[in-house]
């Protein structure tokens, strides 16, 4: 698995520097910024969307099982971190490195943790939304092999954990539904759910 | 996103351009995609979060932010913009019952009549006792 790892990455890496506009795009998608503010923005939009008070409600219920799951998954990642610590790629193999270089642990990829945190909150209610949100974290975690900053088996346990979050928050959400009906009613009394 | 998902949604007390909805479907999607593509064009954006950049936590304390910045904004311009189709919503302080709730009122009318609506309603409620 190990000796897997490092040729996927080696492999992948070997693209980089081979295209100005390749280089762009992946740097870009490699962010910190671009998918975790393109999966929040979609949760936000949720927030507005529906035809109806229920259909709106079931989506409010989306946003927040998101949040919830981004905090959940995050928790899990902190904890495998005080157990284990992995070094980064760039820090093992004569790769060129297309992003800052980080120094926390390499495993489990965060990214991937949030990205697929994200996109199962809102497969669970929306199919096609959920698996573009799916597509979004599944590059962004290629992106981050490609700049050199995590290996394939991080992305997976980042991802592993993402959704096992989402379900968790999807959980609590259902055996606490009393909680965000009594709070969205008294939002809806303002008008702002 | 807010522009957009409100003309998916068809509410129409919270469009910038109420009468043209397609028109701010395509806007909105244009906007997003310049302004990531500005964002990343216009300097080095892979910062470390010891350095220059934001950290996770951080990162989604702005998010919030911004998102609860320009969901105010949207209302109170909106309510400004639209404030003339906003007046016939359909509810009037006579009616005995309270005027609708939620979000799903912004496709009749504004942000802030429907908040002056509900303000009247409960005004009145203590005189003749009217309930939700």
């Amino acid at each position: 698995m190990g000796q897997l790892d490092h040729l996927i990455v080696i492999w992948l890496n070997g693209f980089a520097g081979n295209s100005r506009l390749v280089d762009f795009f992946m740097e870009a998608l490699v962010s910190d910024y671009l998918s975790p503010v393109l999966s929040s923005l979609v949760l936000l939009g949720l927030w507005f969307k529906g035809s109806s008070d229920v259909e709106r409600y079931q989506n409010q219920l989306v946003t927040l099982t998101g949040a919830i799951a981004i905090g959940l998954s995050n928790a899990m990642v902190m904890m495998v971190n005080g157990l284990m610590f992995r070094e980064r790629p760039f820090v093992n193999h004569d790769i060129s490195l297309h992003f800052y270089a980080p120094t926390d642990s390499s495993f489990p990829a965060n990214s991937a943790c949030v990205g697929f945190a994200i996109a199962t909150a809102v497969f669970l209610r929306h199919r096609r939304l959920g698996s573009a949100l799916y597509v979004l974290a599944a590059i962004w975690g290629l992106a981050r092999v490609y700049a050199g900053v995590h290996y394939p088996s991080d992305i997976l346990a980042g991802a592993v954990i993402g959704v096992i979050g989402a379900l968790l928050a999807a959980g609590t959400v259902r055996v606490l539904a009393f909680i965000p009906r009594y709070v969205f009613n008294a939002f809806r009394t303002i008008y702002i759910a | 996103m807010i522009q957009f998902v409100a003309a998916q949604s068809g509410l129409q007390g919270i469009l910038f351009a109420r009468s043209q909805p397609k028109a701010t479907k395509i806007l909105s999607t244009l906007l997003l995609v310049v302004a990531v593509t500005v964002y990343f064009a216009s300097g080095e954006r892979n910062q470390p979060d010891t350095g220059l950049g934001l950290d996770a936590n951080i990162q989604a304390f702005w998010f919030a932010m911004s998102a609860a910045a320009a969901a105010g904004t949207t209302l109170v311009f909106t309510s400004i913009i639209n404030h003339g189709w906003g007046k016939n919503h359909g509810w009037s302080n006579d009616l005995a019952e309270a005027p609708p709730l939620g979000l799903t009122w912004l496709s009749q009318t504004t942000y802030f009549h429907a908040i002056r609506a509900r303000t009247a309603w409960k005004r009145r409620l203590p005189v003749d006792g009217a309930g939700d």
